[in-house]
């Protein structure tokens, strides 16, 4: 029940910052929203009981590409200020609320995910596996391993074709 | 390491493109590498591994498996390399097209192409067609000064992003039912469920996501644009190649694990092979610009491939193998004809560059005929055995009124065709435009693939009784 | 022997290919021309040949080949000429050289290619005659139309690409459902018999629903006649008629018109006797609007070209009537008809771009008074147009005849009308030759053209004494043509002697009543042929038949 609330709650956040990412007016407001939106998904991970894929995805995403997501953009904007701007539209209150209340739902779930009781779906002391970490690790070089190359083979491809739009023309 | 052999021809592409990228790294400046050269040697190995690996069914960790089926398709790609690798070969230099990182990128989407169809798990089916997707949108857009090509490249890119994300939650809804995502335990997962929600969603969100790749109405509406703004040796790759890979692992998902449902997704996909037959060749004749004619008459070649899949008969799958051969080589012929005879500042795309052709290059013209009317349908060329082949098929399970559809809108495909024909044969040219000469090479590919035209038109039966054997790999 | 009878011209078309050279040099046409002139004499005297060495008395397929081909889907590569087809192979193979000798003085651009085109023509037409499975007739049946296409389009006249593209497009639209219709009936006997297979003689007596029989037959005959042309499917023909360069409308009208009728006589009729039945008075009442209205239009055509092409849409409506009577009169005389029609029209238009070579115009209003410029011309001109008209003594005559007999026995009111048909053929061939040939020469361009050039001495010589001589020996052509014009009569009425036939010999066609009291095997009416001079038919008479009404 508390899962079913926390899922949709989450998912409902992760969709609101997507639309966020794309409606926002300026590029910086974009990609901080989507650095939300990772860790909405982060959270969601762990809530499923991934743990290792949540710490991934804040590092790997959330820490690494939008960070440089970031830099890119704001080096990129560097000649423009951002405009002053009054939105007549604005609401502070209901701002206010709305945050509250997603901070208290999160606040809950790390509270109740930290005094759960080893409540983690794979044992510990398992003969074969290990934790989450271990598992996934296991099944990567395992079962999964053509997948795996095959992600590093679209990496590869995906950065012979960054690279060939963005350099420079000559 | 008997993990290893399934996985070889793909391993042997993988390398050449990595070699392809490393010899573009020591290149000098202004330097002429026969890049194209390795890439071939990677291909014909690689055609050459998948021949060798025939009748062997070897399977690489559960997830890959080099049956005959995947062979026979892996053949035909190795054929579509070659071709374009012959032809990029003259493109290349004179378009200013970055070489090295041009034949790592095809090469890159071939491999995938070839794993596509090899895969037996939903997830590397899907890593796999990112990265030929990948790679092909990269190569759409790969003139950097074209503004159609970037435009075409992110229409493309967009568009094949949202396809792919249909794609995967459609594996994750049958992730749902099955609990893994290879395909038998999908298969066995949904002949017990038949009827559950879970398994239609996932049925129709997997349909949408080949279906795009296919360029079926209505997931068609990015296909003029790209093809018109890709180098048209990029087309002419990409129309066939990615048509070949997508129906290569639609035939296996949708005939072989999603059989159970068969009764549900039959009668959709009638419909939409119906429409795009219709839509292709309709729309096809109000065309100007022979790229953008040649895409519409790819949906329409989708669309009698769509039929021989809703003949979800033996006839139809291996019907659908041999089209995909006799449509590959002629529609590569016809566009790498196009591609040869552009420059960059005259695509030599619209339908009057072609006026007078017959007295300019005959040669040329004769070629471009025969593969025309390949891909009209006319005997005694292999466009009509193929054809032949779909309607029997359609026409033994009873679909008459698609294959009435099917037979009309070829006709009305002969229109836009002929119309080239026409140009080339029968209109004096105002001002000849300059066309650039064809190398040796260049004009033996093309050669060949006419050769392999009248070959499959006349004496198809060995390589019928191929595709038969290899689909039934796949029951 | 028969495939290298048939695939000689597709050698030769090679070979003219490779003659030709690079490009279109000019000092290599005569060796081209000759070239393809010496192939098409070769085919031609290997059709004779093929003539001498058929046995006149039996029905059965001769010369036959058959290899298997593509096995998983049935199909075989099945060869053989019986009575019928020889003939119309023989026409083929007569009227090709005349074609390309017609074209010496006119195509003068790539006529490399030309001839490349026109060889293949031949081999494909000869393919569609002898072919007995029918997914290689359907095959020969499409390749003829890419030569044509081409032959219209690059060394027509002014509106050549809008005639080229209407032909092709109307005639690939009816044969492309004919598509569907023959592999519909190969399946349908796959499931019946449980063997796939697309070979004529099998799928003879194939046991169809109602409903299946009446789509296949009407998918058939719509292909079919369309090519005749039927009314109202013969809008294509003036225009491709009339922007043909000469030698592709002496092939057109010649040869290829006479592939619908064919087609009808071979596989819409005998495959789906009961349909056939069915629609056999409509076809026919469609065929006597094509004559009278043919011949209306006709009449009033300022252009010869055009005024001659109606007059086929007219010719080969008798041969339509005469083929839906299914007896052995009207069949027979329909297929002669067929050969008449290829001689006189193939003629006509011979003499009609001898004149538009002249004076490069077809209109009548710019001739006249032709007869003092060129007496020879004008005097083959006017044997010609006898012929065609039906003047007895010339071809045409025998096989109106035999029509309209046939006609008259199956439907004497049908007959009556079509008859008119001849009159009114008379009234605007004679009226069309007397305005250009005859009165002062009004136009005086027209007092200096040459008469006949050896060339066309060489060119009509045959095709007179041609009809001549089918006019007064019919029994040469007529004989070799009977047994299998019978069994084609009894197949379509379900008659034949130990036939593996489903239906009841006297339902269907009307005419049948009168067949089904015959002995098996009857010969054609001997009393007619004999008074005609010819040598008297060695099987029993039929002509019982005649006393008995």
């Amino acid at each position: 029940m508390l899962e079913a609330i926390a899922f949709y709650g989450l998912a409902a956040l992760i969709l609101g910052f997507g639309v966020m990412v794309i409606t926002a007016r300026s590029a910086v407001h974009s990609v901080v929203f989507l650095v939300l939106n990772f860790l909405a998904v982060a959270v969601v991970y762990v809530v499923l009981g991934a743990e290792f894929l949540a710490v991934i995805q804040v590092l790997v995403y959330a820490g690494g590409i939008v960070v440089l997501y970031l830099f890119v953009v704001m080096l990129v904007n560097q000649k423009r200020t951002p405009e002053a701007h009054h939105d007549p539209h604005r609401k502070t209150g209901l701002g206010i609320m709305l945050a509250s209340a997603v901070l208290a739902e999160v606040t809950a779930i790390v509270v109740y995910t930290a005094s759960a009781p080893s409540a983690s779906p794979i044992p510990v002391s398992s003969p074969v596996v290990g934790g989450n970490t271990e598992q996934v690790g296991w099944l990567l070089y395992t079962d999964y391993l053509i997948a795996f190359e095959v992600a590093s083979m679209l990496l590869l491809a995906a950065m012979v074709g960054a690279i060939l739009f963005a350099r420079r023309m000559d | 390491m008997n993990n290893l052999p399934a996985i070889i021809p793909i391993l042997i592409v993988v390398l050449s493109a990595a070699a392809a990228m490393l010899a573009e790294a020591f290149r000098q400046p202004g330097e002429r590498m026969p890049i194209a050269g390795l890439g071939l040697i990677g291909l014909v190995g690689a055609g050459a591994a998948s021949y060798f690996l025939w009748d062997k069914d070897a399977q690489s960790f559960g997830v890959v498996r080099a049956d005959n089926f995947a062979l026979f398709i892996n053949i035909i790609l190795c054929i579509i390399g070659v071709l374009t690798m012959v032809f990029s070969n003259d493109v290349v230099e004179r378009e200013d097209i970055p070489g090295g990182e041009y034949y790592a990128l095809t090469l890159f989407a071939i491999s995938g192409m070839m794993l596509m169809v090899a895969a037996t798990d939903l997830l590397v089916i899907f890593l796999a067609l990112e990265v030929l997707s990948l790679a092909v949108y990269v190569l759409t857009g790969i003139r950097r000064e074209s503004a159609e090509g970037a435009e075409a490249a992110f229409k493309y890119f967009l568009l094949g992003a949202f396809s792919s994300a249909f794609f995967l939650y459609g594996i994750a809804f049958a992730f749902t039912i099955a609990g893994s995502t290879r395909l038998d335990e999908v298969g066995k997962a949904m002949a017990s469920a038949p009827h559950a929600t879970l398994a239609m969603l996932a049925v129709a969100l997997l349909a949408v996501g080949f279906a795009f790749k296919i360029s079926a109405v209505p997931f068609h509406m990015w296909t003029p644009d790209a093809y018109e703004g890709a180098p048209t040796i990029v087309t002419a790759f990409m129309s066939t190649g990615v048509k070949a890979a997508a129906f290569g692992a639609f035939v296996r998902v949708f005939l072989s694990t999603l059989q159970p449902l068969e009764g549900h997704w039959v009668p959709v996909l009638a419909v939409i092979a119906g429409a795009t037959m219709i839509v292709g060749t309709v729309v096809g004749v109000l065309q100007s610009n022979v790229k953008r004619m040649l895409a519409y008459s790819s949906i329409a070649h989708a669309g009698y491939l769509l039929l021989g899949i809703v003949a979800a008969s033996e006839d139809g799958k291996a019907a659908v193998l041999f089209y995909l051969l006799v449509y590959a080589v002629a529609n590569i012929g016809a566009l790498g004809i196009v591609a040869l005879l552009g420059t960059a500042e005259h695509p030599h795309d619209q339908l009057r560059d072609f006026a007078g052709l017959w007295r300019a290059r005959p040669g040329l013209a004769g070629l471009m005929t025969v593969f025309l009317l390949s891909l009209g349908g006319f005997p005694p060329t292999a466009g009509f055995i193929g054809k032949w082949y779909i309607f029997a098929a359609a026409v033994r399970d009873g679909y008459y009124s698609l294959a009435i559809i099917g037979v009309l809108s070829s006709v009305v495909s002969v229109f836009f065709y002929l119309r080239i024909v026409v140009m080339m044969y029968m209109t004096e040219e105002a001002a000849a435009p300059a066309r650039p000469r064809v190398s040796g090479p260049a004009m033996a590919g093309l050669a060949l693939a006419m050769l392999a035209t009248f070959y499959l038109g006349v004496l198809p039966t060995r390589v019928i009784e191929y595709a038969v054997e290899s689909v039934k790999a796949i029951v | 022997m028969l495939s290298t009878i048939v695939f000689l011209p597709l050698v030769g078309a090679v070979l003219v290919l490779l003659l030709g050279g690079r490009g279109d040099r000019a000092e290599r046409e005569p060796i081209v021309r000759y070239a393809a002139l010496a192939v098409s004499l070769v085919s031609f005297a290997s059709t004779l040949w093929l003539w001498m060495q058929f046995n006149a008395s039996t029905a059965e397929f001769q010369f036959v080949e058959q290899h298997e081909w593509l096995p998983q889907f049935g199909i075989s590569y099945h060869l053989g000429v019986d009575g019928i087809s020889l003939f119309l192979v023989v026409l083929t193979g007569f009227l090709t050289p005349l074609a390309l000798l017609t074209s010496w003085q006119s195509v003068h651009e790539s006529v490399k290619l030309f001839s490349f085109f026109m060889l293949v023509l031949e081999t494909a037409m000869l393919g569609v005659f002898v072919s007995l499975d029918l997914f290689l007739f359907y095959i020969f049946w499409d390749a003829v139309l890419i030569p044509m296409y081409f032959l219209i389009g690059i060394w027509g006249y002014e509106r050549r690409i809008y005639a080229a593209v209407k032909f092709i497009l109307y005639t690939m639209v009816g044969s492309i459902l004919m598509l569907v219709a023959i592999i519909g009936l190969g399946y349908a006997h796959a499931s019946s018999t449980g063997t796939l297979s697309f070979d004529l003689l099998q799928l003879y007596g194939t046991a169809l629903s109602r409903t299946m029989e009446t789509w296949f037959f009407l998918a058939f005959t719509l292909a079919f006649v369309i090519k005749v042309p039927l009314f109202p499917f013969h809008t294509w023909l003036p225009d491709a008629h009339v922007e043909a360069p000469t030698a592709g409308s002496v092939i057109l009208a010649g040869v290829m018109l006479k592939m619908g009728t064919y087609g009808l006589l071979r596989f819409a009729f005998p495959l789906f006797p009961t349909a056939a039945a069915e629609f056999a008075p409509y076809i026919a009442a469609l065929a006597v609007v094509g004559i009278v209205y043919g011949a209306l239009v006709a009449m009033v055509q300022p252009d010869m070209k055009k005024l001659v092409a109606y007059s086929s849409v007219s010719h080969l409506g008798f041969v339509v009537l005469g083929l839906c009577a299914v007896n052995v009169n009207g069949v027979q005389g329909a297929v002669y008809q067929m050969l008449n029609h290829g001689v006189s029209t193939g003629g006509l238009f011979i003499i009609v771009g001898m004149l538009s070579d002249r004076r490069h115009t077809r209109l009548i209003s710019e001739y006249g008074g032709l007869k003092a410029v060129m007496p020879r011309l004008v005097a083959a001109f006017l044997l010609i147009t006898l012929s065609s008209i039906a003047l007895p003594g010339m071809n045409g005559f025998i096989g109106e005849f035999l029509i309209l007999l046939g006609a008259f026995r199956w439907h004497p009111k049908v007959a009556a009308i079509a008859a008119t048909g001849v009159i009114l053929s008379a009234v605007y061939m004679l009226w069309m030759f007397q305005r250009v040939n005859y009165g002062d020469v009004t136009n005086e361009e027209n007092r200096r053209l040459p008469d006949l050039s050896p060339r066309e001495w060489a060119i009509m010589i045959p095709t007179i004494a041609t009809a001549i001589a089918m006019g007064i020996f019919p029994g040469v052509f007529l004989k070799p043509m009977e047994p299998a014009v019978v069994r084609v009569v009894d197949r379509i009425h379900g008659t034949l002697p130990a036939a593996a036939s489903t239906r009841s010999p006297g339902s269907g066609l009307r005419a049948s009543d009168e067949s089904s009291t015959l002995a098996p095997r009857p010969a054609a009416d001997s009393p007619l042929i004999s008074t005609l001079g010819s040598r008297p038919s060695a099987l029993g008479p039929r002509s019982s038949r005649i006393g008995q009404r």
